[in-house]
């Protein structure tokens, strides 16, 4: 008996201290990923000067863990609706394993980003958007978790006080249907094909019946990493590029082309579009290596024929893009250090080969809108990922008009 | 072994030796023949080929020279004139290989043996060569008027660019309203000594293509109504527009390029969506400000427009250029106070 309870008490003390360990660690975490959030995080462009702007935040909790964007969005002297990236930060909770632990990091982690945003950037609490991502919502569906979405919904409201608190599970019908509205102006709204190429996945769509109500979801199984993934098994010994090329050529060719051109087909997609854009990572990389200039835009058009040179000079000449990377005069010097800046975290998050990769894949999506009488203006999408914070600020922003 | 069983081997070796002898004389006696035989049927068809060719020949003597000869003199001097011209290259390029292909066609059926449905099918053929050559002389007509036209506007702008340098040389009174050069970089250093617009603008021919008449406005709201302004800082929009002219017979779609200049040297952009890079004859890469789709007809002029919409416009010099696949059109310069 003795033992036991000595057991049992010594149990209990651990486990305290555990959980006060972890605590200190999970806030330690998350202070150092909101000091240095803007160096985790790739995907941003250069301030642009806004007028009437405000400053709005959106809070993600996805497959991988939660994640803060903070946006500043006002409109610019062309009195187009645009916005800045102050800050992106992330922590990795990998709440989709479903268990106490990473509900409880989970739930730190919203809890921290929300009154951070609230306390330290002065943000309304109207102004900050809460969602669970369609990830989430796809792998507790799988597998029947779907009271440990409600639970975390109940506690942070608790948390933070506000019961009413709307928290969003986003399928991915309306991911990319926000993503959607959140990137694509609207002049362009029915006339845009918004794909956004992921690294694991491809999915995107666009509205065929001149509502936003109506999303014709389209979706691949192929990303950026799954395509090099596929290229690296078939490398056998040859591990040069030039071999990395050939087999990526060959599951481009294979199953990957299958899929693009039927769901390109199904989607009617060439039929009800006359623009299409291109988001995700890779859309991000080729846009900043491409057109260094533009940096300021967050949107570049580019042609088939370009993207073409582009991979090219990826195969054949890599330094000219990396370690001797050069932006034309065409800017200023502010604006030069930007691009250069850029281009070295492009480098960073995507090697060679997975530029080759990416880009192949964007070019064989690409093709299937080249036609012989009629050819799509294509764009490149720089800040994809906070589109959905976009989307919501758009919202509110037709309703106050109203 | 002993004397008879040596015997035995000599005379068996001979016998061999004989019967080779025979199959050997046989085999030389049946090739000669053979021979023969080959030679006598060979020159039997040799002889009826050259019956047939006679025949053949009789028959389209009159087509296989009184066109296809003379039109094989013919060629060198197309070739010539397809090299000479850029314009109407590809053009005239499609019909040159259209006229070989048909002479081809002619020769072969003229060669093969001589029945009815060939000699209708040449005779067909040879009607198409005449219509041919009758579309070959009119595109050689176009070619030659072309040339004399774009000699004549090249000599114009020669003239234009003679005066202006003269106009340059000489001392300026006042700066308004005079043409000078196309400048291709626009400073804010340039002194602004009036809100009255400065008009600068000039087109030159390096292109199939020419632009003219380039204006750059600024428009202010006014209690809803829109009026000209030359204040940079009560304008809520510009509009820009020209002249953009086809001086070829072709018709086709293009992409025209428009470049607009603040007064701090930066890209006016329509928007994100509508601008972007492109790369001038010269290699130097350029931000612009808005692409205009064109469709145009033969010898066609249109009148392009664009709308810049923005509030607190700087004010100076605004600069706007047009170009056309990487080449200067067409330079314009506007003040506003």
């Amino acid at each position: 008996m003795k033992i036991s309870k000595i057991t049992n008490f010594n149990s209990k003390l651990f486990l305290r201290m555990t959980i006060r360990l972890f605590t200190k660690f999970t806030v330690f975490s998350f202070f150092v990923s909101l000091v240095f959030g803007n160096l985790c995080f790739a995907q941003s462009g250069s301030p642009i000067k806004l007028r009437q702007s405000k400053v709005y935040a959106g809070i993600e909790v996805g497959s991988k863990g939660v994640k803060l964007s903070v946006l500043e969005v006002g409109k610019t002297a062309q009195k187009e609706l645009r916005f800045n990236i102050i800050k992106d930060s992330s922590l990795n909770t990998d709440f989709i394993s479903f268990n106490d632990r990473v509900f409880h990091n989970t739930l730190v982690a919203l809890n921290g980003f929300f009154n951070y945003a609230l306390t330290e950037k002065n943000i309304p609490s109207s102004r900050i958007y809460t969602v669970i991502s369609s990830g989430v919502k796809v792998q507790a569906e799988k597998e029947a978790n779907q009271a440990w979405i409600q639970k975390l919904i109940d506690s942070f409201r608790i948390k933070i006080k506000e019961p009413s608190r709307t928290v969003e599970i986003i399928d991915p019908i309306n991911e990319a249907r926000l993503s959607h509205l959140g990137i694509v102006p609207e002049e362009r709204r029915y006339t845009t094909f918004l794909i956004d190429i992921g690294s694991g996945n491809t999915k995107g769509g666009y509205f065929p019946n001149g509502n936003t109500k109506n999303f014709r979801l389209f979706e691949l199984t192929w990303g950026t990493k799954s395509t090099a993934n596929a290229t690296e098994k078939r490398l056998g010994d040859n591990n040069t590029i030039e071999n990395f090329s050939r087999q990526l050529y060959r599951v481009l060719s294979g199953n990957a082309a299958d899929e693009i051109v039927y769901a390109v087909n199904v989607s009617n997609a060439y039929n009800m579009s006359d623009y299409v854009a291109f988001s995700g990572g890779i859309a991000w990389a080729t846009a900043v290596l491409m057109y260094p200039e533009l940096i300021d835009n967050p949107v570049v058009p580019v042609t088939y024929d370009e993207v073409v040179k582009f991979r090219e000079q990826l195969l054949k000449n890599y330094a000219s893009l990396s370690t001797s990377f050069t932006v034309p005069d065409a800017i200023d010097d502010n604006d030069k250090q930007l691009a250069l800046k850029t281009a070295k975290t492009v480098n960073k998050v995507f090697d060679q080969r997975s530029m080759l990769a990416g880009t192949g894949l964007l070019l064989n999506i690409m093709r299937q809108f080249e036609g012989v009488y009629e050819k799509k203006q294509f764009f490149l999408v720089k800040n994809g990922q906070v589109g959905w914070v976009s989307a919501y600020v758009r919202q509110d922003l037709e309703k106050e008009q109203e | 072994m002993t004397e008879n069983s040596k015997t035995t081997l000599l005379l068996i070796l001979s016998g061999l030796l004989i019967v080779m002898g025979l199959v050997l004389f046989w085999m030389w006696g049946y090739t000669t023949a053979n021979q023969k035989a080959v030679d006598k049927i060979a020159t039997a068809q040799a002889q009826k080929k050259l019956a047939a060719k006679t025949i053949a020949a009789s028959i389209s003597v009159a087509p296989d020279s009184a066109y296809v000869i003379k039109l094989n003199g013919l060629d060198k001097a197309i070739d010539s004139l397809a090299k000479n011209s850029d314009t109407l290259k590809t053009g005239i390029w499609n019909n040159i290989n259209e006229f070989y292909a048909l002479r081809q066609e002619i020769n072969s059926l003229l060669q093969k043996q001589p029945n009815n449905a060939n000699i209708t099918a040449a005779a067909k053929k040879i009607e198409e060569l005449q219509y041919r050559l009758k579309q070959l002389s009119t595109t050689n007509t176009e070619i030659l008027n072309e040339n004399k036209r774009l000699m004549l506007l090249l000599n114009q702008l020669k003239n234009l660019q003679a005066e202006n340098n003269t106009q340059q040389n000489e001392p300026v009174a006042e700066e308004t309203n005079s043409k000078v050069p196309v400048q291709s970089n626009i400073t804010d250093k340039d002194p602004i000594t009036t809100a009255a617009p400065e008009v600068i603008s000039q087109s030159n021919f390096s292109s199939v293509f020419s632009a003219s008449d380039l204006q750059l406005t600024a428009f202010q709201l006014n209690d809803g109504k829109t009026e000209e302004t030359n204040i940079a800082g009560k304008a809520s929009k510009i509009v820009g527009s020209f002249n953009f002219k086809n001086n070829s017979s072709q018709s086709n779609t293009t992409e025209v390029i428009v470049v607009v200049t603040q007064p701090n040297g930066k890209i006016l952009q329509k928007s994100s969506w509508e601008s972007g890079s492109f790369r001038t004859k010269e290699g130097k890469r350029m931000i612009y400000t808005c692409k205009l789709r064109n469709d145009y007809e033969a010898w066609e002029t249109k009148r392009l427009l664009f709308t810049l919409v923005g509030e607190n416009y700087a004010s100076g010099k605004y600069s706007m250029r047009v170009y056309q696949n990487g080449i200067m059109l067409a330079n314009y310069i506007r003040q506003l106070g």
